[in-house]
């Protein structure tokens, strides 16, 4: 099992946003509460899935959906990189009808100054042994405190989604969904995802496998 | 079925002697915050606690270790935090005492078997209060998913010791020796 790496600030050597954005960006680098939290970026097949779903039930609203780019948390001092997040899409200032490029160089800006300031609608984090704790506890608390409305932990372990929304300052159990369970979501009213189709590309493997 | 918090008067020990008893509630002040959870559990909740309590019980007896209980049974962690009520856990037979109306102290090791009703008590809330004092092992069990936590004191913080499932093999730190295949806990 991986550990993920973490730098933690001491009262003698703390560790400020200018440091972190020093970092090199091979890693995945986040930084919550004064401590850096690193760790590998390994491709996630529950991500494209995702987005195909959240994408079309979010069809013509003023959200964006965006992945792994860096969100600053202002109130929280904090950045992190979500797998996925859907956003106010007024918190983006691009020239209307804007081309590929200028999106592209906007986020290259963003993830460079880490400046992309927004409270996003809904986070998702594809957990994984390494950053169990990190997705679980430290995150968790902070999209809570920073007043996310919507989390959703997917665990490619077990197959199953936990979905938390935010009611009245604090993260309610909206449901944990496995097999068959449709997956709902308080933001995206039309939404609606098997659970098992998020995790196709496992059995396709196992029937390969089991074919072989 | 929700719990319910009680705030912001801060609870104490007294307070939760003067609640009634054997009203269908499971009561805990943790921080001086009262945490009131409906009763009865699921039947995969407590197919869970005694699968995973009778080969817990099995091998503590066997080795003659000391003591396995379920809820419920009192623990006080520390003045603001009594009693909490685990659905499992362990002491060593040196800490045990004939007729204990409840333990003072922190077990060696607590189980938490998460339902939709305790998911943020047991994930955030308990996990504070043992990890602060000191529970030296905490397993976080998931009816749902199928699946168990390891979570072991280092330092004074909880590590991360894996997320089994299936028939991935368990080993606990504390009971050196003891293994149970995870789908087994849940009878599967």
């Amino acid at each position: 099992m991986h550990t993920q790496l973490i730098l933690r600030s001491t009262v003698e050597q703390p560790i400020t946003i200018e440091d972190y954005l020093k970092f090199p960006d091979d890693k995945r680098h986040e930084f919550i509460e004064g401590n850096i939290y690193v760790s590998e970026y390994t491709p996630s097949y529950e991500v494209p899935e995702l987005q195909y779903y959240l994408h079309k039930a979010n069809n013509n609203s003023n959200a964006l959906l965006l992945s792994s780019l860096r969100l600053y948390l202002a109130e929280m001092d904090s950045i992190v990189e979500p797998q996925l997040m859907l956003v106010p899409k007024a918190s983006i200032r691009l020239p209307s009808g804007s081309s590929e490029q200028e999106w592209d160089e906007w986020a290259w800006e963003a993830n460079r100054f880490g400046n992309f300031q927004v409270v996003p609608y809904l986070v998702v984090e594809i957990t994984s042994q390494e950053n169990y704790r990190t997705d679980h506890v430290v995150k968790f608390q902070l999209y809570e405190k920073a007043g996310i409305q919507e989390y959703w932990i997917v665990n490619p372990r077990t197959f199953s989604v936990t979905v938390w929304v935010l009611v009245e300052g604090q993260y309610q159990l909206h449901g944990e969904f496995v097999e068959e369970e449709m997956i709902t979501s308080t933001i995206l009213e039309g939404l609606i995802i098997r659970t098992r189709d998020l995790f196709r590309y496992y059995s396709r493997r196992e029937s390969q496998i089991a074919e072989q | 079925m929700t719990i319910t918090i009680t705030q912001p008067k801060t609870w104490t020990y007294d307070d939760y002697l003067a609640l009634p008893e054997n009203d269908g509630n499971r009561y805990e002040i943790i921080e001086g915050v009262l945490y009131t959870t409906p009763m009865p559990p699921t039947g995969d909740h407590q197919v869970a606690v005694y699968e995973l309590g009778r080969q817990l019980g099995n091998f503590v007896v066997d080795h003659d270790l000391g003591y396995v209980l379920g809820a419920p049974f009192g623990v006080h962690l520390s003045e603001e935090t009594r009693p909490v009520e685990p659905d499992l856990l362990f002491i060593r037979k040196e800490r045990w005492q004939q007729n204990l109306k409840f333990f003072k102290g922190a077990p060696d090791l607590v189980v938490e078997i998460l339902s939709n009703s305790t998911r943020r008590l047991d994930r955030n809330v308990k996990f504070d209060a043992y990890e602060k004092a000191g529970v030296p092992e905490y397993w976080i069990i998931n009816p749902v998913s199928l699946s168990v936590e390891i979570w072991v004191l280092e330092e004074e913080k909880y590590q991360f010791k894996g997320e089994f499932t299936g028939t991935d093999v368990i080993h606990s730190t504390v009971l050196q020796g003891f293994e149970v295949v995870t789908k087994s806990i849940f009878r599967r």
